[in-house]
């Protein structure tokens, strides 16, 4: 230092000590214009400013300033999250203010060291305390400057297809259960369903007796008989057999292990070759049918704040405080040479943070749908509403059924209306004069054939359906399936409230197939399913209302919209509206903040997308955030995770969109070899606390073969191509969804550039601390230190005077207490 | 200095208001209600189950630690019933659960919910005033009362309130589930697997006797029972012994009858521990781990902190050798009983206690004792000794005394660690930290020392009006309750326990704003005075430096090595200053070095060194303030004054970082 120094003047006076003498020891002390030695001497603007900036108090003050963003950033969340700031915790402290105030933090530090404290052994601590720092933000700088942060699930097996004729062999899906594939071999339609995985199912054959293996059942349903389970185990193919659902193991009834032989069934790793990186937002595009998603990142979407351009984009109520500002941000292609896509355009144009999507309807259809508006009031009960649609099955009912809605394409109808609260099944055969009308009971449901007396025919019920809405047909519809034995053999027949519906099918399920025909005239059945307690019928222009009381009596009555019915004492219902060509519509409801789970994070995010859909038009649409892009619904099977594609039409076609986050490819394509949990003595109960570890087997696919199996679990991570895997979440079993769980793990995926660096610095500064807080004194009480005695004879020096001058006596103060 | 001379009638007082607070605060097991344990309860003698163990989320517990875990931990609240032990009233209703139904037993923590409750239950039959305002008060509440009508739809809606209260009534009702004695018995896993399978859970008496699907009360003692549990390796004769030892004892209790019960209960004592002998703790370990949990896990020990705090203070201020050997002593005790505390539970959890709140705060204590210990045998003959043992013995206190008051807040259950605790660096990590956290409470007591001493040298100078002087310390006080108050506001204002309504907001807003002023006006009239008198000491010592230079000097006068020493001897300000840096420059170390640790095992266990998560920026908060305190010394002549200022300073950002960021903003680190 002292060597530049005595080439250049400018950084003679920069670094301010020409010689190394108390004089300048004194000058630190006091600050600029306290009269300094220093300042005796011309001193330009930039000198001016670079003292200021050396001085202790510059960097006191900036210590200061740092300790209080520090604490807005992380106390106070509210502060980086409003709409002009935007940032989540890391970008908060990534963000340019920051990034200054360590610049100007770590330059103050530089300037202060180099020309206040002399090089010398007393001052090693201090200097490498510093000189630490500013290798820690170097490292930092480096570390924050090329983070990159996310998380991949790595799927433990798929179950392969082979079928004979099929020659595609990427016909596989996901192990996991409810996840679903269909596959046409030809003619035929197979479709797969995973019924179970079990994790640890133990093996029972002499040889491998003890040792357990992961187990997928697949419910196989062949496009001509019936559907059966085949297991597979993992590693032991020669184990793989089927199950006859109802009956047991195939080899016991039919003496084949496996049904069809020509199935053929097998695990497979299911390779993760990319992961998303963390709080960042992307588009995922790809032509309805394909599989393969195109990539678009978008840029500049906030994250705490809402963006709807009006409150007519969102079904909340008016009452409801919302900040109404618009967003339009376009979402261009990265690169158009390798995007099929390039040409579909697409705006952001809305953004909430928390919301769910809600299904509302309104008049002005151009198609029958009625919709019937309902409330319900009872004594010593909040009123209620309900909202029925007679054409769907799912809306059609409320109240458990006891409130039902009904369609007639006429007013004629209405004297056809069940009357019985039971359904009844009328059974007539003309030739033997039979007419018979039975109660259908839930015993009498998917029971044994009832002869039909005094004739050769039998039949049983093999399910009810009531009040659907049949394609084509302008009214709703109960039908009643009932298989019937005849002389020459069993037919199936959909029996229908309504005579004309009535069906005989063949050789197939669909009422609208070929084979339906009239029904055999030789025997007539007529559904009559049960009435619900209180029906509403629509026909075109009217309504009409039945009650039918548990003790026979009834109400009959043709209700207005507004008006009261009384039911029975106690209950009346108001009609609120009644569309008879509804149409629905689909908005999003934001959720309050005192509903929203604290650490949903922006799980339930969801952007406003407008796409062009050619001839100048455009198409909006809800889309909901799914935290991976994944090809398909099977790996969303289990509930853990969301898939949630929205379809827009173009004119180049239908085209797929997914919201998700930014995904990189990994260096290698990984496997889970295998999955298992280490439980606390008594086993996992579902409590953390039973838990003792995870252990996920990995294997990456390097030059063209899978490495040998790596573990890692909870501090035990491992690196493979520049990045760092870690066990970050699981698959937990739980009855109601994933069953026995296991069947993928998480993997926190990141770099670590620049930590070696980081650590050195660190490190620097703890041993500068240590000699500067215990070496230092103990070199100078034993005076052995190249300084330590002068130090000391100064300090004696000083204090024998304890009256002498303010500048001197902080000077002293420095000195001893430099570290 | 005439050490003698400074005996003062305000140091007497404030420390009989010490003694007296603490005799007077609601002791940490008072009980539900004044009536005493019954009859039946005082002759039944549960000491023989206090050897069995019992299985519960993946570990094995003492009777008496289950059911405390269960009992006080789950339902009350850390209040014992009728002064009964847990293990009692966890008989008590499995067995008598219609004696339960209309008892005071379920602790409501938030008072605005209890508030709720009550207001919602006004037309509650029995709900008079008295009862009501006990309720409130004690915050037990009984199930009949929860499960009324107005109240069970109030709880509904708030538990639709998911930022604010769903929790409280998640709480309420996991306890209500607790006192079902189906849940109660079938969480009662005392039976190991004869088999000694390690991952096989322990089996329940329902189980072996097949009456697992009906509850072992009054009611249904005549269910028949089904098939028994077919338990591999169990001896018929051994399920027989212990299915009759289980029925006599239910029938023996249900009967009031304290001869058949204690029979049925040594009886079950003697089988259970024969069977599955592999799994079985040792009878030593389980009588260590009840007795443990009976005694309040041993926080009592802030007693004898107490009675060392008082002669160390004495032995500080006044100089009195014979307080000082007193004190050392009665330290040294309290320090030993500490120790003893802290190895009991690592004996009986296997592993070193920090884990949870509770440990990480009584071990970060137990640390402080450690190395006060050390420092006060480097000082031995150097004017700062007895300071670290009487901060060592106040942060002891203190933080003894938070976990013998606040069981519910503090609970001293032992759960195993969170599978990502299990780490070498973590380990060292936590406990530099802790350790370090401790160091920075002992270095606040010389600090407001410092501050004291101060006080009384204005006191004694008579420059400033006496009235002037009083309300010094309390707006001090003030300003940082209302700032506190404030800062909680705002970073938690949609928290039913931290949000101020209106007035209370305008109220203390305008404390904190007048204590403002008036502290400011003192440091200006300060400044103003300094001018002239020179009051202050310019001469502070030099931390570690002082210690290792002077450690002789400072008794003997010599001048070779310290820089600080005067002819005559330290001051007391320099004194208390010195004591203050030994302390602040070993945080500081200490510190840096816990959260670099911190640092490597983040890395190591994420990939991720540092994540800005409000924990780790609030560890390097701390690490500042300690970091602007060594460079302003550097720059201002009051050194001994900024130092205090900043040292206590310093222990609040540390305090607010473990309690405030650990419960209310939390992060990645809300385990630990």
């Amino acid at each position: 230092m002292v060597g530049i120094a005595a080439f250049n003047p400018r950084i003679e006076g920069l670094i301010g000590r020409t010689t190394e003498s108390s004089h300048s020891m004194i000058s630190l002390s006091g600050s600029a214009g306290n009269g300094s030695l220093a300042l005796k001497q011309p001193r330009g603007p930039f000198l001016a400013v670079v003292d200021a900036f050396g001085s202790l108090w510059c960097g006191i003050i900036l210590a200061t300033i740092l300790f209080i963003y520090c604490s807005v950033g992380s106390a106070m969340p509210t502060i980086r999250q409003l709409p002009s700031i935007e940032k989540t915790e890391f970008e908060w402290f990534c963000w340019w203010p920051f990034s200054a105030l360590i610049v100007l933090f770590c330059a103050s530090l530089i300037l202060s060291t180099i020309r206040r404290i002399p090089f010398r052994v007393a001052n090693l601590g201090v200097w490498t305390i510093h000189a630490g720092i500013i290798v820690l933000a170097i490292g930092s700088y480096y570390y924050f400057g090329t983070k990159v942060e996310g998380d991949a699930p790595v799927f433990r097996r798929s179950v392969t297809i082979e079928l004979p004729g099929v020659t595609d062999k990427s016909n596989r899906v996901v192990a996991v259960k409810g996840a679903h594939k269909e596959v046409i071999a030809g003619p035929d339609l197979w479709k797969f369903d995973i019924a179970d995985t079990n994790p640890s199912w133990p093996l029972l054959s002499d040889a491998d007796k003890g040792k357990t293996a992961f187990a997928v059942n697949v419910r196989v349903s062949p496009p001509n008989g019936e559907p059966f389970i085949r297991q597979l185990l993992d590693g032991y193919p020669q184990y793989t057999e089927d199950v006859i659902p109802g009956k047991g193991r195939a080899i016991k009834s039919t003496g084949k292990k496996l049904l069809d032989e020509n199935l053929r069934l097998a695990l497979d790793y299911e390779p993760q070759e990319y992961f998303h990186i963390q709080d960042t937002w992307a588009l995922f595009l790809r032509r309805a049918g394909d599989r393969e998603w195109v990539e678009r990142p978008i840029e500049g979407l906030p994250r705490y704040n809402n963006r709807i351009a009006s409150r007519d984009q969102v079904f909340n109520d008016p009452s409801d405080p919302l900040v109404i500002r618009a967003i339009d941000l376009s979402v261009p292609t990265e690169d158009a040479s390798h995007d099929a896509l390039a040409g579909d355009s697409v705006h952001v144009t809305g953004y909430l943070r928390y919301a769910r999507l809600d299904r509302q309807w309104r008049d002005g259809g151009d198609r029958w749908n009625p919709v019937l508006q309902l409330t319900a009031n009872a004594e010593g009960m909040e009123p209620r509403a309900y909202e029925l649609a007679a054409f769907d099955p799912a809306q059609n009912s409320a109240g458990d059924g006891v409130v039902q809605f009904v369609w007639l394409n006429d007013a004629s109808r209405i004297v056809n209306l069940p009357t019985d609260s039971n359904a009844n099944m009328q059974i007539t055969v003309p030739a033997a004069n039979v007419d018979i009308n039975t109660p259908i009971t839930e015993q009498s449901i998917n029971g044994d054939m009832i002869p039909i007396k005094d004739t050769d025919f039998a039949y049983r019920i093999l399910g009810l359906n009531d009040n659907l809405h049949l394609p084509g047909i302008d009214h709703t519809v109960s039908i009643a399936v009932v298989e019937i034995r005849t002389p020459e053999g069993v037919i199936r027949r959909w029996v229908a409230d309504d005579p004309e519906r009535t069906r005989d099918l063949r050789g197939g399920d669909d009422p609208h197939n070929a084979a339906a025909s009239p029904p055999d005239p030789r025997v007539k059945l007529m559904y009559h399913p049960a009435s619900a307690p209180i029906l509403f019928a629509a026909y075109p222009g009217g309504l009409h209302f039945r009650f039918n009381g548990p003790s026979g009596q009834r109400i009959d009555r043709d209700p207005h919209p507004g008006e009261f019915v009384d039911v029975t004492s106690g209950l009346s219902i108001r009609v609120d509206a009644l569309w008879e060509r509804a149409i629905s519509q689909e908005k999003p409801r934001i959720i309050p903040p005192s509903e929203q789970q604290s650490k949903a994070g922006e799980t339930f995010s969801m952007i406003r997308l407008e796409v062009d859909a050619g001839r100048g038009a455009t198409q909006t649409k809800w889309v909901s955030y799914t935290p991976y892009a994944f090809t398909d619904q099977a790996y969303a099977a289990s509930g853990r995770f969301s898939y949630a594609p929205v379809r827009f039409t173009t004119p180049k076609g239908d085209l797929e969109v997914l919201f998700s986050r930014h995904r990189m490819k990994l260096p290698a394509p990984i496997a889970l070899d295998n999955f298992t949990l280490d439980a606390h003595l008594g086993g996992y109960t579902g409590s953390a606390l039973t838990i003792r570890n995870y252990l996920s087997q990995l294997r990456f696919f390097d030059g063209g073969n899978w490495t040998p199996p790596v573990e890692i679990a909870v501090n035990q991570p491992t690196a493979f191509g520049g990045l760092h895997y870690f066990q970050s979440s699981w698959d937990p079993p739980d009855e109601r969804t994933t069953g026995s769980g296991m069947c993928f793990t998480g993997l926190g995926i990141g770099n670590r550039n620049g930590v070696g660096v980081q650590l050195a610095g660190c490190c620097m500064a703890v041993a500068g601390m240590i000699f500067a807080f215990y070496v230092k004194p103990m070199l100078r009480r034993k005076g052995s230190g190249p300084s330590g005695r002068r130090d000391a004879a100064e300090a004696d020096e000083q204090l024998r005077r304890p009256r002498a001058s303010g500048a001197k006596l902080a000077a002293t103060g420095v000195r001893s207490e430099s570290h | 200095m005439k050490w003698l001379s400074r005996i003062r009638l305000i140091d007497g007082m404030v420390i009989t208001a010490i003694v007296l607070v603490c005799s007077l605060m609601p002791h940490g097991s008072s009980t539900s209600s004044t009536s005493k344990p019954s009859e039946f309860a005082g002759k039944v003698d549960l000491d023989p189950l206090y050897r069995t163990a019992v299985q519960a989320d993946g570990r094995l517990r003492s009777f008496e630690s289950h059911a405390k875990t269960f009992i006080a931990g789950y339902i009350t609240g850390a209040r014992s019933v009728h002064g009964q032990t847990n293990g009692f009233t966890y008989l008590d209703m499995m067995f008598r659960p219609e004696t339960y139904a209309g008892e005071e037993l379920v602790y409501v923590k938030n008072k605005e919910v209890r508030k709720q409750i009550l207001d919602a239950g006004a037309t509650f039959p029995g709900l008079d005033k008295a009862t009501h305002d006990r309720l409130m008060e004690q915050g037990l509440f009984p199930r009949t009362l929860l499960s009324y009508r107005p109240v069970n739809e109030l709880l509904q809606r708030l538990e639709r309130d998911l930022i604010r209260t769903a929790k409280v009534v998640d709480a309420i009702r996991g306890a209500m589930s607790v006192c079902e004695p189906r849940v109660l018995s079938s969480n009662l896993r005392m039976i190991a697997p004869p088999d000694g399978d390690v991952h096989h859970p322990w089996f329940t008496f329902d189980e072996l006797s097949g009456t697992a699907r009906a509850p072992s009360d009054n009611m249904h003692s005549n269910v028949t029972a089904a098939a028994p549990a077919e338990i591999p390796g169990l001896a018929a004769e051994s399920q027989k012994k212990l299915v009759d030892a289980w029925t006599g004892l239910r029938k023996g209790w249900q009967a009031q009858d304290a001869a058949a019960v204690n029979q049925q209960i040594a009886a079950l004592a003697d089988i259970l521990p024969t069977i599955g002998t592999t799994l079985y703790p040792s009878p030593g370990r389980l009588a260590t781990e009840s007795w443990y949990f009976r005694y309040q896990s041993m926080t009592w020990v802030w007693l004898i902190y107490l009675l060392a705090v008082i002669p160390l203070l004495m032995s500080v201020i006044y100089k009195w050798e014979r307080a000082r050997t007193i004190g050392m002593i009665m330290f040294g005790l309290a320090f030993l009983a500490h120790t003893t505390a802290i190895g009991i539970r690592w004996y009986i959890s296997g592993r070193w206690p920090n884990a949870n709140m509770f440990e990480a705060l009584t071990t970060s204590a137990w640390f402080g004792g450690l190395g006060a210990m050390i420092l006060e045998w480097a000082a031995r003959r150097s004017a700062l000794r007895n300071l670290f043992a009487l901060g060592s013995a106040v942060t002891s206190m203190v933080a003894l005394m938070a976990a013998y008051f606040l069981p519910a807040q503090l609970d001293s259950a032992i759960n195993n660690k969170m599978a990502a605790l299990n780490d070498i660096w973590l380990y060292i990590h936590t406990n530099m930290i802790i350790w370090s956290y401790a160091v920075i409470g002992l270095a606040c007591v010389p600090a407001v020392l410092q501050l004291r001493h101060r006080w009384c040298q204005l006191w004694d100078s008579r420059s400033i009006a006496k009235a002037r002087l009083i309300l010094l310390p309390i707006s001090l006080g003030v300003f940082n309750y209302t700032a506190y108050l404030l800062l909680m506001h705002a970073i938690a204002h949609d928290s039913p326990d931290f949000a101020l309504p209106g007035r209370k907001l305008m109220a203390v807003g305008a404390g904190f704003w007048a204590s403002l002023v008036l502290i400011a006006m003192e440091a200006f009239d300060a400044r103003a005075r300094r001018r002239v008198s020179g009051l202050t000491e310019r001469f502070a010592s030099g931390g570690a430096a002082s210690m290792m230079g002077g450690s002789a000097s400072m008794m003997m006068g010599q001048q070779s090595g310290g820089s600080f020493l005067r002819p005559e001897g330290p001051t007391v300000g320099q004194v208390f200053d010195g004591a203050t840096m030994v302390l602040v420059e070993l945080a500081f170390i200490m510190l840096w070095t816990g959260t670099v640790m911190g640092a490597i095992w983040a890395d190591h266990s994420w990939g991720r060194p540092w994540g800005w998560d409000p924990k780790e920026v609030f560890a390097l908060n701390t690490f500042l303030i300690f970091l602007i305190l060594i460079h302003v010394r550097l720059k201002v002549k009051d050194k001994a004054f900024w130092t205090a200022v900043l040292a206590i300073v310093g222990y609040e950002v540390m305090l607010f970082n473990w309690i405030v960021v650990n419960f209310i903003i939390s992060g990645l680190h809300s385990y630990a």
